[in-house]
């Protein structure tokens, strides 16, 4: 019994350590930009239809100095519908790692987008644009199965321990008969 | 670098909540553990033990969220410092703390006996575990991941996605666990092989450590393609983060090797060497089984607690709290009716159903029927009885709960046709009908007929509280058996007994239970208590119950549950899309005639359906029972009460998923609300109400993980019960199934219609939603 409690241990904290990953996501975009070097992080990879979080470092361009003051706007356009824009204010405080700003934008629908940031620090101003495919929604279609088959995995294990603790009280009277 | 760039670098703390509460709970099991094995075998677990277990969860915390897991995709030598934590500091920490027994003491003892006992005596599974902990294995396992997840492609492939970035650290983790397992040796297992050949084992590994740091140290280009493509920081270029990289995994990798090898070859070659002889496996056994050395389990006694239990217990603490309910009562009256008409905007359209139902059915579930401890409608009712007409005995054909069942039906019938929850004035009507009803039941009618028979509201929370995990009970049956006054029910003359007629020596669950305290505050012996129960223990279990009876021989009980199962997907069915299009639809096609009660009326409809489907379903699986001539024989009225009840963590779950979908969806618009009723009675105070701040709590994907966990959860609860109760009556395996069958399946499409409702589209009712 002890070595499945060793072992149920070591899961759970394997588990548990699952928790670490990396902030900012996948590099999308790095570039240099006027007096700046912008790189742009999108997560989730690829990026799906639904809420994405986008996160931007700003460097100086000649020291590679971490920038941490300079307001960025992103704006976000899909390539068949231009009306369909929309612009968020980055900020410090949305990301975990406090070098980058980042924002959650929505991504109502699949297809080809274009990301422009504008960053602006004083009188230096510096625009960049790169694109990206967002696809499909799967993670609902994902999650739900996810959900829904957990019950039948429990219910799995119950029959499991329910035959494991029928076999062993069969075992026990066996041993109580011979004694 | 400046200082701001360091400051900010410094601050980069996560806090990923999964692995923080996993971590928090790993911590308050071990404890628990720890100082129950205390107790009796203080020298088996010192401080350090614990010290050393804390120190492992606290050092895998910090590797999940401090600056390393965040800096890691922009510098390899964080990185590389995180995965050294995870597979040589922490391993060895958490098994110096020599998990095993003091988690097991840590959990109920039931749920290692009975849960976790069938798997872990099975041999196959013993014998696998052996093998893993075995060292060869375990120095395979290790080495293999740890050179594999360093290849290029492989580390590539967790810097890009996040998921396989997870799964690099479990391995780093689980196999280190395995790693460092032979070598600390933890109590209370036993060495394999000699000690000696952990020399090999440990250079071995060393060996490889150094072979892969140097190949990282000296290699002339950026082995990772994404640490040279992505920004530098702090003014070290991709070349030299590898460099240093690869310089700490070989300094610091190699201390963590050496050192212990270094400590067993002193201690193999000291003549004065002698190792601690293990515990056999009585002794571990005696700990695991805790005889009579062992102070037997407490009850968690609610009203013990210094806050709550005081407040609890104070004379006016329960008036206190129904005051508050009242003030907040009568506000939603007074907006109602004259503040805003939009239910969304007023605190009539907002309050009772957007928070006070939802809060209501989580406490339900988390301590207990805290709505009819705090109910704003008893005030009335004691001024009603204070007034001295209160004579008459509650009529006996109405002695059940079938009124309430009619009233609780009738409700949710006319919240659909009038949308009461739309209309802030006809909310304020049905709080005084309320008040009134209970103003006049009580004024007239002796005990709480009012509670007992009458209120639906009430009848839910009855029903929802049988899942709760407190209830008042005594604490000395002995006590009891002495007592000769009973005021717990009689009362005295400070205080009034038992209005629901519950004798609290034979009070078994929370049925009819208000929560007053009145049995606590009256008994002279202080000997009611508000413990802790297993939340599932009143289904299951079925006594003569005071002033109750027997659950199995009580119809309107059975129905009342089935009621509140049902409601609760009838009323989150009636708020989604397509059910409300089609309704809508078949109102219009029916000439437009009244659509709104048609609305109603086909819900009740529909509703009354689903539960005469389930009687008839339940009530061929007691017949074809009630042949079988098994070990209880019990009648079809029995199987149909007890499975009824069964239902009912399904039909909660049901309810806390849509509730907090509310809930959650609109949990800032309370502020608003108040502003708005305070700008409608001329109160300018408070600044104009600012409605467009108001954004779900949680994102869709998260809202629907929750939800469908919740229902995951009564699915799994409901079918337990059933298979409880089905092995209460038959002695076979085989017929116990069969019996479950017909009930499992409407079980499986509840929950069936239940996922799909979730995944619909749902009306934001009573929610002023940012564009």
């Amino acid at each position: 019994m002890k070595f499945f409690c060793r072992l149920a241990a070591v899961l759970v904290l394997g588990v548990c350590a699952t928790g670490a990953r990396g902030d900012g996501g996948t590099m999308l975009l790095h570039q240099d930009a006027g007096p700046f070097t912008i790189t742009l992080f999108a997560a989730p990879q690829p990026l799906q239809v639904g809420g994405a979080d986008l996160s931007v470092m700003v460097q100086d361009r000649s020291s590679d100095e971490v920038l941490l003051d300079p307001v960025i706007d992103l704006s976000v356009t899909p390539e068949a519908e231009r009306g369909l824009q929309q612009t968020v204010r980055l900020e410090r405080g949305r990301a975990s790692n406090r070098l980058l700003q980042a924002a959650t934008v929505h991504f109502p629908r699949a297809g080809n987008w274009r990301l422009t940031l504008l960053v602006r620090r004083g009188n230096d101003v510096a625009r960049v644009s790169t694109e990206c495919v967002v696809e499909p929604d799967r993670s609902r279609a994902v999650l739900v199965w996810f959900y829904v088959l957990l019950p039948a995995g429990v219910i799995l294990l119950f029959v499991i321990h329910q035959g494991l603790k029928f076999h062993q009280k069969k075992q026990e009277g066996v041993f109580r008969v011979i004694a | 670098m400046s200082e701001g760039v360091s400051q900010a670098a410094l601050s980069s703390w996560a806090f990923p909540v999964w692995a923080t509460s996993g971590l928090l709970v790993a911590a308050l099991v071990y404890l628990r553990g720890w100082f129950r094995i205390r107790r009796s075998r203080p020298e088996l677990f010192p401080a350090w033990r614990a010290w050393c277990f804390l120190g492992g969860l606290f050092a895998l915390w910090i590797a999940v969220a401090s600056p390393l897991d965040t800096l890691d995709g922009l510098l390899l030598v964080a990185h590389m410092t995180q995965h050294l934590i995870l597979m040589s500091v922490v391993p060895p920490l958490l098994l110096l703390g020599a998990p095993a027994v003091p988690l097991l003491r840590g959990l109920p003892r039931s749920a290692v006996r009975d849960g976790l006992g069938p798997f872990f005596s099975t041999p196959v599974l013993h014998r696998i575990a052996r093998l893993f902990t075995g060292p060869v294995f375990a120095w395979l396992a290790m080495n293999i991941a740890y050179l594999a997840w360093h290849v290029p492609q492989a580390y590539e492939l967790a810097l890009r996605s996040p998921g396989w970035h997870e799964v690099e650290h479990a391995c780093f983790l689980v196999t280190s666990l395995l790693f460092w397992f032979p070598v600390i040796q933890p109590w209370p297992s036993v060495g394999r092989g000699s000690r000696w050949a952990l020399l090999p084992y440990l250079v071995g590994a060393d060996l490889v450590n150094t072979g892969l740091a140097a190949f990282l140290t000296f290699s002339g280009r950026v082995l990772y393609p994404s640490y040279a493509a992505g920004p530098r920081v702090f003014g070290i270029s991709a070349l030299g983060d590898q460099a240093a990289a690869g310089a700490l995994m070989w300094v610091i990798g190699s201390i963590f090797y050496l050192v212990p090898v270094a400590a067993i070859a002193i201690r193999l070659l000291s003549p004065q060497s002698h190792r601690v002889t293990p515990l056999g496996v009585t002794d571990t056994a005696k700990i695991l089984r805790p005889g009579i050395a062992f102070r037997p389990v407490q009850r968690f006694d609610l009203l013990r607690l210094p806050l709550i239990g005081r407040l609890l217990r104070a004379r006016y603490g329960r008036m206190a709290l129904q005051s508050v309910a009242f003030v907040i009562a009568v506000m939603v009256i007074a907006d109602g009716f004259m503040g805003h008409p939009m239910g969304a905007m007023n605190l009539a359209g907002v309050l009772p159903w957007t928070y006070v139902r939802a809060f209501g059915v989580i406490a339900l579930l988390v301590l207990g029927n805290i709505f009819c401890l705090s109910c704003p409608f008893m005030l009335p009712r004691e001024l009603g009885h204070r007034l001295g007409l209160a004579r008459l005995k509650w009529p006996r054909w109405l002695r059940s709960k079938w009124l309430a069942i009619a009233l609780m039906i009738l409700f949710f019938w006319s919240y659909e046709a009038f949308a009461i929850w739309d209309h802030p004035g006809r909310t304020a009507w049905l709080l005084i009908a309320y008040f009134a009803a209970a103003f006049v039941v009580d004024t007239f009618f002796r005990g709480a007929s009012f509670c007992k028979y009458v209120c639906p509201l009430g009848q839910f929370n009855f029903a929802g509280s049988l899942l709760s995990p407190f209830t008042l009970a005594v604490r000395s049956p002995a006590a009891c058996e002495r007592c000769t006054t009973h005021d717990c029910i009689q009362g005295n003359q400070q205080q009034r007994g038992c209005e629901l007629q519950l004798y609290m020596p034979q009070k078994a669950g929370n049925m009819d239970c208000t929560l007053c305290m009145d049995c606590v505050k009256a008994c002279p012996h202080d000997n009611i208590g508000l413990f802790a129960v297993p939340p599932v223990r009143d289904v299951l279990r079925d006594p003569v119950r005071s002033s109750i009876g027997r659950f199995s021989s009580r119809i309107d009980i059975a129905v009342l549950a089935l009621v509140v199962v049902f409601g609760a997907f009838a009323n989150a069915g009636l708020m989604v899309g397509p059910v409300a299009a089609r309704l809508s639809a078949l109102g219009d096609s029916l000439a437009n005639a009244v659509p709104l009660p048609l609305l109603g009326l086909v819900a009740v409809l529909v509703f009354s359906a689903a539960i005469v489907a389930v009687l008839l379903v339940l009530d061929l699986a007691g017949l074809w029972l009630s042949r079988s001539g098994e070990r209880a024989n019990p009648s079809r009225r029995e199987v149909f009460c007890r499975f009824s009840q069964a239902l009912l963590p399904l039909g909660l779950a049901m309810w806390v998923a849509h509730l907090l979908f509310h809930l959650f969806t609109g949990w800032a618009t309370l502020g608003p609300a108040i502003h708005q009723a305070g700008a409608d009675f001329g109160w300018h105070l408070l600044a104009p109400p600012q409605w467009g701040m108001n954004l779900p709590l949680l994102s869709a994907n998260t809202m629907l993980s929750a939800q469908l966990l919740l229902l995951d959860a009564g699915l799994l609860l409901t079918l337990y019960l059933g298979w409880r109760l089905a092995q209460h009556w038959t002695a076979r395996s085989s017929r116990a199934i069969l019996l479950l069958l017909p009930w499992a399946t409407s079980v499986a499409v509840a929950y069936a219609v239940g996922v799909w409702i979730l995944l619909q589209p749902m009306q934001m009712r009573g929610v002023m939603m940012n564009p």
